[in-house]
């Protein structure tokens, strides 16, 4: 007969097991697992963090992110994004209708029945009225994006971690980007998937068959805009609350400046200056969207000496308009970029 | 071996050179930076971020070249700044879970830190709050609190108990202390006060316009060449004095009733002398301790 | 020089102080308490920037609230650090000056020599928006004493200076204070506050906790009686044997030994002063080798702890609590 004793392995004072010799299988079962978590009581100070790091690659997101959950629970945000899809249900319904009622509806202004713009006339149209809500919700998430970071002084928490600086702008300009993008573009799908169904017999794809593409260039444009240029504006203030006035003043005004020189300058000839009047951030997001989509307008017109008047319009310049848009996106990024300059992470 | 160390460094902000031909080693452990305003800690520090890119010389950081690694050097240590910054719009929970995962911790591993990293920086229920309604010491807990996160080999704590209460400096140091001891933390202070760090610290480092002027233990640097007391009489008296002079002490300093002695060297039982002084002189000892120099002292003469 | 009586400011509901009297006199005084105490509404209303809302504040004999008279010769210097980026060191001190109805002839001499006594002379011409902490406080300083005004209250005043620039501002304090100005010093840092003088004012919870000498309002702390710590060299005497000696005293009430260190013990008593008188006789007559013996407890930071003891507000545990010492009960007989 033996006798067994368990030993304690730490000074937790573990009693000898003293095994009867016949139970020699229950020998196995050495000191509870108690033993190895150091005692019956637990240490619960400090612990190191031995776990996964990951590499950098997503820094970025977790950035972007953060934003996005912050507006998340904010009601206004919910408010402004139902707005948004109003438009869309808008053009549903009259496409709707249209097709219930079988053409009746087609002389009227909101369809145009020219071949290859059949159905991109309306993503055109509804992105356009979209854009003004789009512009708020851009406005909500990115003036705030670097402002408060300045008055909070959280440059030296980012700072301190193991990002770059290129990490934190891409953060931050992903964040507008992602936000405006998807409020642009996922009902957009919805209701190209809603002519999908509806109008693949008449047409639909045969007709217009990059529109797919096309929609995510045309819901990409104002984003990019948007978060380039929110985010430059951001950067440089310590109050959001500015940020988004200044920026929601330089839109405004653009487009009422733009629109008053072509005004003067060509008296209303709308066939005329056509760059001219695209020359505001508005002006610039509906040319581009209109060389995306490939829209020639046809628009009906009171002209000062010429009565009213039947035109063709041609998108703008497809170049310039893109100079300018790439310019103004590379203006903001470069703009927020100064501003994030090494901050003095310790005061000397 | 040291936790990190710079050689021959020189870092020039345009034309001013801030830091120029500097070595030091930064021990393991809990060690002091002190130095006077001026004197390149914040370089120092920035450089040991890996932010700045020294004009001359090499560093390297827990075995992470400082010029070119800098990334790798920020996922192993901690900062924990001066100023008042937190991110906006998050209270304590959410804004150390964001810490971590800025400096790369999977999402619900950061959370799970995030909890136990605050209840030991003492924030109770106040970690549902948003930061921005906090108190100065609450503010300071959760700056040490997302330099913690992510388990850091290295922490860099400026001025840790800037604006806290007499309780709230107590607790904030006793947590600096519990951390460097025995817990695998190494930790940088930099501070102003001096008490502060000869309660936490266990080395010292001094600099002034540049340079490492002294560097080392704090118990040996505070070892007295000859036999000191400090003395605590109820009353000034000179009778006390003259007791002690006949026994071979001699005054050096006096403050009021405290007086500092030096003895010969031969004394085997200090005690003994002062008690017998006392009883003599009729004068009532109500302290004496070794001398030691303080901190204080050890800064101001290296800085001069 | 300021006076205190049955003062009182609330908030709302919020209390700010709640009855508080004293007098300070001339010299350094140390305001001192835990956040949320009372100090900066008992400072806002000795500079006159509130009211009473019942109760007396008195001011070299005036009434402080919103009144020049006052405000010529007291000076102030806030805790806050942000505002006049953009003026030099000089012009900003020149512009409180003026403001204090320094004649205009005397004042660039004057705020000349304030810059120097606070050190600023070869930094005052540039922008204070580029400044340090230190020179900030340096600056909110000069601003303070340019006028040379009779009463001082400074809140933190050395927050962020080095510790040669502590060592000069306690200095200059001091001087002021010698020179019978009335300094009131606001602080968290004790030690610093000890090195500066001795009459301090303990606030906590908007109650005045105590006011007077710190060594006399120690000795009149009767819940804690006085520790004393007692060192033996282990190698020629026996930690043990003292303790027997101490214990047979009927004024020690209790006795604990140091866990980490069998030589160094710890009595506790309510008679410090016979067992002052007796102590050198205990151990002169038994040859006993005393290396160091203490009153740990007296100093500012016990009287602190002791009379404002909060508990922790709101916080969690507290790491790395001293574990519990082995206590030797006296009294069992």
């Amino acid at each position: 007969m033996t006798q067994d004793r368990g030993t304690s392995q730490n000074g937790g004072g573990m009693d000898d097991f003293v095994l009867d010799g016949g139970s020699a299988s229950a020998v196995a079962q050495t000191p509870p697992p108690l033993a190895r978590l150091g005692g019956p009581i637990a240490d619960l100070s400090y612990r190191n963090y031995d776990g996964p790091l990951h590499n950098r690659a997503i820094r970025w997101w977790v950035i972007a992110v953060s934003r996005v959950r912050y507006l998340r629970v904010r009601w206004w945000f919910w408010l402004f994004v139902a707005l948004s899809l109003l438009p869309w249900l808008f053009t549903t319904v009259i496409m709707y209708f249209q097709s219930q009622t079988g053409g009746v509806a087609a002389n009227s202004p909101f369809f145009d029945n020219t071949v290859g713009q059949k159905y991109a006339v309306h993503f055109y149209q509804t992105l356009g009225w979209q854009g003004f809500w789009l512009f708020c919700i851009a406005l909500m998430t990115g003036a705030g994006a670097i402002s408060s970071d300045n008055r909070s002084n959280a440059l030296l928490v980012y700072l301190s971690k193991p990002i770059t600086k290129g990490d934190y702008l891409l953060g931050k300009w992903m964040s507008t980007f992602l936000m405006v993008f998807s409020v642009a573009l996922i009902p957009s799908l919805l209701f190209y998937l809603y002519c999908l169904l509806s109008y693949y017999s008449d047409g639909f794809l045969k007709e217009e068959p990059w529109l797919l593409l096309r929609i995510v260039g045309a819901c990409a444009v104002p984003a990019a805009i948007h978060a380039s240029l929110l985010t430059g504006t951001s950067a440089w203030s310590k109050t959001p609350v500015l940020a988004g006035a200044t920026y929601a003043g330089v839109y405004f005004v653009s487009g009422i400046v733009a629109l008053a020189v072509w005004g003067i300058r060509f008296r209303g000839d709308f066939s005329q200056g056509l760059l001219l009047r695209h020359l505001s951030i508005g002006g610039i997001i509906d040319g581009m969207n209109q060389n995306i989509f490939g829209i020639t307008q046809h628009i009906t017109a009171w002209q000062r000496h010429r009565g009213v008047q039947q035109l063709t319009l041609a998108p703008p310049s497809f170049w310039a308009m893109l100079a300018i848009a790439a310019g103004l996106c590379v203006i903001g990024i470069v703009a927020a970029r100064l501003r994030i300059r090494a901050v003095e992470v310790v005061a000397g | 071996m040291p936790v990190a160390s710079i050689t021959n460094l020189t870092v020039r902000y345009g034309s001013k050179t801030a830091v120029n031909d500097m070595t030091v080693q930064v021990p393991d452990g809990c060690v002091g930076l002190l130095g006077p305003n001026g004197a390149g800690k914040s370089t120092l520090i920035k450089t040991l971020l890996g932010f700045v890119k020294p004009a001359g010389g090499h560093g390297q950081v827990l075995g992470l070249d400082v010029a070119t690694q800098g990334l790798a050097i920020r996922q192993k240590i901690g900062l924990m700044p001066e100023q008042d910054c937190h991110i906006p719009g998050m209270n304590a929970v959410t804004f150390a879970a964001y810490a971590g995962e800025l400096a790369g911790m999977p999402a619900k591993d950061a959370m799970r830190r995030a909890h136990e990293t605050l209840e030991y920086c003492g924030l109770g229920e106040a970690r549902y709050r948003n930061v921005e309604t906090y108190s100065t010491g609450m503010k300071q807990r959760i700056k040490l609190a997302q330099a913690l996160i992510h388990g850091p080999k290295l922490l860099f704590l400026d001025e840790p108990t800037n604006g806290l209460d007499p309780a709230g400096r107590d607790e904030m140091l006793a947590l600096i202390r519990d951390i460097s001891h025995g817990k695998g933390v190494n930790v940088l202070v930099s501070s102003h006060l001096l008490p502060d760090i000869e309660r936490t610290c266990d080395q010292v480092i001094v600099m002034q316009t540049g340079r490492v002027v002294t560097q080392g233990l704090v118990a040996e640097l505070r070892r007295m060449t000859t036999v000191q007391v400090e003395v605590d009489l109820k009353i000034a008296s000179a009778e006390f004095v003259n007791a002690m002079d006949r026994r071979g002490a001699r005054v050096l300093q006096q403050f009021g009733s405290n007086y500092r002695f030096e003895l010969p060297d031969n004394v085997a039982d200090a005690g003994r002398e002062l008690f017998a002084a006392a009883r003599d002189s009729g004068a009532q000892l109500r302290g004496f301790r070794p001398a030691v120099r303080s901190l204080e002292d050890i800064f101001l003469e290296a800085v001069e | 020089m300021i006076f205190l009586e049955h003062a009182s400011r609330w908030y709302g509901q919020v209390i700010g102080i709640n009855d508080v009297s004293c007098a300070i006199p001339p010299g350094i005084t140390a305001l001192l308490g835990p956040n949320g105490a009372g100090k900066s509404t008992l400072l806002k209303l000795v500079t006159g920037q509130l009211r009473p809302t019942t109760g007396v504040v008195s001011v070299l004999g005036m009434h402080p609230f919103a009144n020049p008279r006052v405000f010529q010769r007291l000076g102030y210097c806030p805790e806050i650090e942000n505002g006049y980026d953009d003026m030099t060191g000089r012009e900003f001190v020149t512009l409180m000056g003026a403001m204090s109805n320094i004649p205009s002839s005397r004042l660039t001499g004057r705020v000349s020599e304030v810059i120097e006594e606070v050190g600023m002379s070869d930094r005052c011409d540039r922008k204070i928006g580029g400044y340090s902490k230190g020179m900030r406080q340096r600056i909110k300083i000069a601003q303070g004493i340019v006028h040379d005004p009779e009463v001082l209250i400074l809140d933190e005043p050395l927050n962020g200076l080095d510790p040669m620039g502590r060592r000069e501002v306690t200095g200059l304090l001091q001087d002021l204070a010698v020179r019978g100005k009335c300094v009131v010093v606001s602080s968290h840092i004790l030690y610093e506050v000890e090195q500066m003088t001795r009459n301090i004012l303990i606030m906590a919870k908007g109650r005045l906790v105590a006011q007077g000498d710190i060594y006399e309002i120690r000795g009149l702390i009767d819940s804690h009686p006085h520790r004393i710590a007692i060192s033996v060299d282990p190698a020629r005497s026996s930690g043990r044997e003292l303790a027997k000696r101490l214990l047979d005293m009927p004024y020690v009430l209790s006795l604990r030994f140091d866990d980490q260190n069998a030589a160094k013990m710890e009595i506790e008593t309510r008679a410090p002063e016979l067992f002052y008188s007796q102590f050198p006789d205990i151990v002169l007559e038994n040859g006993f080798v005393v290396t160091e013996f203490d009153s740990p407890d007296n100093n500012l930071e016990a009287v602190f702890r002791y009379l404002v003891e909060t508990p922790n507000q709101g916080v969690g545990m507290s790491p790395a609590l001293p574990p519990a010492p082995a206590r030797v009960r006296v009294g069992a007989k």
